[in-house]
């Protein structure tokens, strides 16, 4: 098969107009947040799902609506024919479907390699290793703050470790561990906050639409738009749990002295600096993470976190203007 | 209340921003790559645009088919593909088109005219090819037909509303010459 054949077949129809589908989503999404101002992670993280979600079933349900959709007359009028670049050969050697097919395999490989397997293998450790834990006795500060929390709380667990560890597991055993050497250094408000933090994170892993979302990742495995927009969408949820944080405990402050405790560290990168082309994966991330704590702690310090923006409104506004474009964009 | 509507027309701005420049960019290839699928206005064109020379054309025409060709499509890139279609003269309904493809693909039609329900599929030897020609009703329940052959390096298709006698007579006229690759040397 060559590549002509390729994409003039149904998966290859499928990938080429998703990938459009979801470049023009990104777009509007993106200045959409930016124009109006939408400054709520999950008023936030509703806007990039249209980019996760829409260009997976936009393909199929044009069809269903006009099977004529993909005729040559369609394309004539559509706004966008990705075939014209498909079948552009570039200085008359190289086609430049070809480049489109490799940039499709190595946001697939980066699914596999960054995703898929730490995935994987992160589930593998965690069911056979068996972390050296114990539960908080009655009299720990750890107790106490518990027993201020309302509502239904899940398992914490104490690390004996001199390192800062606080994370979360969730599924059928879900648990808070963290470590005696962060307790050593967290005061009551912090502890609490922290706690409330990733409790937040496993109410919000039980929510179906969150795994629905990964499903639908992993069904746009070879988008690198997707690949983009779903790490976005993982980044807004640490500042949804913040805001959930913040509205139980009413602690914005004591949240960001336990984030710059957590991670502001004296190695950690303040600017983005390559000195060899090996570390640039693992400094960009380090980078990126950075930069991330660095917006969680402003928005936590401006006391702008938990403030509750209703724009659904606008979001079905782009939605709808999104679905219209795309129509013609074949 | 202002600002919000100054907020709206900004995001319209955006609207029609990302419209101009899907326009431009799907532009921008058609302009570079002249020989991928678009219209021409005679068949002459196609032969010395595309440097197709060999162009099947029917000679024989029922009354009722309207000549020139109602529209004609062509490309080179990514194959030479050709498509003709035909109006009737009194309706202006579409009521024969033709495909020549290289290399034995599919033709890239509009499928404006479909034999949809089936009634026969035979083999069938015209000027000596071995054709398929299929008979049966298009979707408004009309007569419907269709045969298709090789020719040489291209595949040619022809598909017509109307019973076999008038389709069979139009792709005979198409071929001229013997059997491609029999020629006496």
């Amino acid at each position: 098969m060559n590549l002509s054949d390729y994409f003039s077949s149904t998966p290859g129809i499928y990938m080429a107009q998703s990938f459009c589908h979801a470049l023009i989503s990104v777009i509007i999404v993106e200045r959409a947040i930016r124009t109006w101002r939408i400054e709520e992670p999950l008023m936030k993280q509703r806007f990039r799902f249209i980019v996760m979600v829409l260009p997976i079933f936009s393909w199929p349900v044009f069809q269903i609506l006009n099977p004529d959709r993909g005729s040559i007359l369609f394309r004539f009028e559509a706004l966008f024919d990705i075939n014209r670049w498909l079948y552009l050969n570039i200085g008359g050697v190289v086609p430049f479907g070809l480049i489109f097919i490799l940039i499709l395999i190595l946001s697939t490989m980066i699914f596999i390699f960054q995703e898929m397997i730490p995935i994987v293998k992160h589930t593998h450790e965690t069911r056979s290793r068996k972390l050296e834990t114990h539960r908080p006795g009655p009299d720990s500060v750890v107790f106490q703050v518990l027993k201020e929390i309302k509502g239904k709380k899940p398992d914490v667990l104490i690390i004996d470790d001199d390192d800062y560890i606080l994370f979360s597991a969730t599924g059928r055993n879900a648990a808070v561990f963290l470590s005696t050497g962060l307790l050593q250094v967290l005061n009551r408000d912090q502890l609490q906050v922290a706690l409330v933090h990733e409790m937040a994170h496993i109410a919000r892993n039980k929510r179906p639409s969150l795994l629905f979302i990964f499903i639908l990742r992993v069904m746009m495995f070879f988008n690198p738009v997707t690949l983009i927009e779903f790490r976005k969408i993982v980044q807004e949820e640490e500042k949804i749990c913040d805001d959930i944080a913040v509205s139980i405990t009413g602690k914005p402050h004591a949240l960001a002295e336990t984030l710059k405790k957590l991670f502001h560290t004296a190695d950690a990168p303040k600017t983005f600096r390559v000195e060899k082309l090996t570390e640039v994966r693992a400094n960009l991330q380090e980078y990126s993470q950075t930069m991330l704590i660095d917006s969680r702690i402003k928005r936590l310090e401006q006391e702008t976190a938990g403030i509750k923006e209703n724009a659904w409104f606008k979001w079905a506004l782009t939605l709808i203007v999104i679905s219209i474009i795309n129509y013609y964009v074949v | 209340m202002k600002k919000q509507f100054i907020r709206y027309l900004l995001f319209a701005a955006t609207v029609a921003a990302v419209i101009l420049m899907l326009r431009i960019i799907n532009w921008m290839p058609w302009i570079i790559q002249k020989d991928t699928i678009r219209p021409y206005s005679n068949i002459d064109l196609v032969r010395t645009r595309l440097q197709i020379h060999r162009v099947y054309v029917p000679s024989y025409f029922p009354k009722n088919l309207r000549w020139p060709p109602s529209r004609i499509l062509a490309q080179r890139t990514p194959f030479i593909a050709v498509i003709l279609e035909f109006r009737d003269e009194q309706t202006g309904d579409t009521i024969l088109m033709t495909s020549q493809t290289a290399g034995g693909r599919p033709p890239v039609w509009d499928r404006k005219i479909e034999v949809q329900r089936v009634e026969e599929q035979v083999t069938y030897s015209l000027k000596g090819r071995k054709a398929v020609l299929t008979v049966g009703q298009c979707a408004d329940g009309e007569h419907c037909s269709g045969v298709s052959w090789d020719e040489g390096k291209y595949r040619i298709d022809v598909l017509m509303k109307s019973g076999p006698f008038d389709l069979i007579g139009i792709a005979e006229s198409m071929i001229h010459g013997s059997v491609p690759g029999s020629e006496a040397p």
